[in-house]
């Protein structure tokens, strides 16, 4: 069985590391239909190590966990896969054409609570999953992980105005369902 | 209820469960033993274990390269063969191969982390440029790319004269990433972990690559056109998973070596022995 220390040691890592691996498969998935499998068995293998190894193994309990992280977006896809995602040509820079978002306030916008039910909530869901993997992914980062503008430029390997745009861009055909 | 909020709701759908995963977790590993636990670190055993697993590996590399690759050798100018001697019992590191200018070391790769990551670079004290690829050559010295590839693979279109090889510098000049990426493979349309790929990264500066692969501590160099190299095979599972099973595996080479003052990392997917050491060959010419 494992022991009672090991586990304990695993919830301890979970508990602070959780967070910031999410965020990494995010970001770096070329698919984010797999950040679930990819998370689990992130923790799947650390939880592992802890067991076969013993709770001393790990000594930087937070590269390790991001270094399993890595490893497992690595095998998930082929290299070339990994690297047509992470490569700026994937992400053409649309800098040059501001998009006007006059009218759309990213933080206070409201739905009328009578027309937020299963079937709006799912509308949604379906209107984000025929977006662009980026896409998908900067509304995932600000929405689901509250990062910055900036931390998700940073992430995406993306210029601030690239991710605003695509963000309002989007914001804007997503109030079309609900306004 | 503010948009934001429903939003995360409809996302919140694909991404995964704090508490189930860690359940998940905890309960699918419930059987495995901690009896390793008392090894404080395992370095010794992991010594011990590391031995038994490059002997495995030259062993099982002697035997493959002897019969299944008998013409794996490529050849210099001069018409000596580069590569495989299969009359050199390998297994005994402390006797040389006949030629030590020529031979070539398969070593099995370990499968552990590594425990430190160095690609993160502060946007307050670093920043980026993007150069052309012939100021890439400039800044190199010379153009890397192999005069040799496997037959059918094309490089990526990425290596067009576009600004996009990305240099980092601290706020003082220095360079404080210099890594630059070369694609090739034997086709660009969708999705396939079959296809035939090579990524050649290079650097000027201190390796600070983000690497997945970890050599074993017992590994052989080995030496194609005099230039020693660490070469390493195993396998990769690919996706899609199901029930944290594989959908297959494939075979996945690395060669680290220095040449002319650039350090290179070289990683072939689906290439054959063969066609990895002639790739490799052509590069240090």
């Amino acid at each position: 069985m494992v022991g009672r220390n090991a586990k304990a040691l695993f919830h301890e890592i979970y508990d602070s590391t959780n967070r910031k691996v999410l965020v990494y498969i995010t970001a770096k998935c070329s698919n984010t239909a797999d950040i679930i499998d990819i998370f689990q068995e992130t923790y799947m293998e650390l939880y592992s190590v802890i067991a076969k190894r013993g709770e001393n193994y790990i000594e930087n309990k937070e590269a390790f966990v991001m270094k399993l992280a890595r490893q497992k977006v690595s095998r998930y896809y082929s290299l070339l896969d990994r690297l047509k995602a992470v490569l700026p040509l994937a992400y053409p820079s649309r800098d040059g054409e501001e998009f006007d978002r006059s009218g759309l306030d990213i933080h206070s916008f409201s739905v009328e609570d009578n027309i937020v039910n299963e079937a709006l909530i799912e509308q949604v869901n379906t209107f984000l999953s025929s977006k662009p993997e980026v896409i998908k992914k900067i509304f995932y980062l600000f929405y689901q992980m509250e990062l910055t503008i900036p931390e998700i430029a940073t992430h995406l390997s993306m210029s601030e105005s690239n991710v605003k745009n695509r963000l309002y861009r989007t914001l804007k055909e997503l109030r079309k369902l609900y306004q | 209820m503010k948009e934001r909020d429903l939003i995360k709701r409809s996302i919140n759908r694909n991404m995964p469960n704090i508490d189930e995963v860690r359940n998940s977790c905890i309960a699918q590993n419930a059987g495995i033993s901690n009896s390793n636990s008392n090894t404080r670190g395992g370095l010794g055993k992991k010594r011990h274990v590391s031995a038994v697993v490059f002997v495995v590996a030259i062993l099982v590399a002697a035997a493959v390269l002897s019969n299944v690759l008998p013409s794996a050798s490529t050849y210099l100018s001069d018409g000596k063969p580069v590569g495989i001697d299969d009359t050199i019992d390998r297994t005994n590191k402390d006797v040389p191969p006949s030629d030590p200018m020529e031979s070539v070391y398969f070593n099995q790769m370990t499968d552990e982390p590594m425990s430190d990551s160095k690609l993160y670079f502060d946007p307050e004290k670093t920043y980026e440029e993007m150069l052309t690829l012939a100021q890439v050559w400039k800044y190199l010295g010379r153009d890397i790319r192999p005069k040799h590839l496997p037959n059918g693979m094309n490089a990526a279109t990425a290596q067009s004269d576009e600004p996009h090889y990305r240099m980092i510098y601290h706020n003082d000049g220095s360079v404080a990433w210099d890594q630059f990426h070369f694609i090739y493979s034997e086709s660009f349309e969708g999705y396939d972990p079959l296809h035939k790929t090579l990524r050649i990264t290079v650097s000027k500066t201190t390796a600070k690559s983000d690497l997945l692969y970890v050599w074993s501590e017992d590994m052989n160099e080995s030496k194609i056109n005099g230039t020693e190299m660490k070469i390493g095979a195993r396998k990769m599972s690919f996706g899609p998973y199901t029930d944290h099973q594989p959908a297959g595996y494939y075979d996945l080479f690395i060669a680290e070596f220095g040449f002319r003052g650039v350090d290179y990392q070289v990683v072939g997917e689906n290439l054959s022995k063969e066609e990895f050491i002639e790739t490799l060959s052509s590069m240090v010419e």
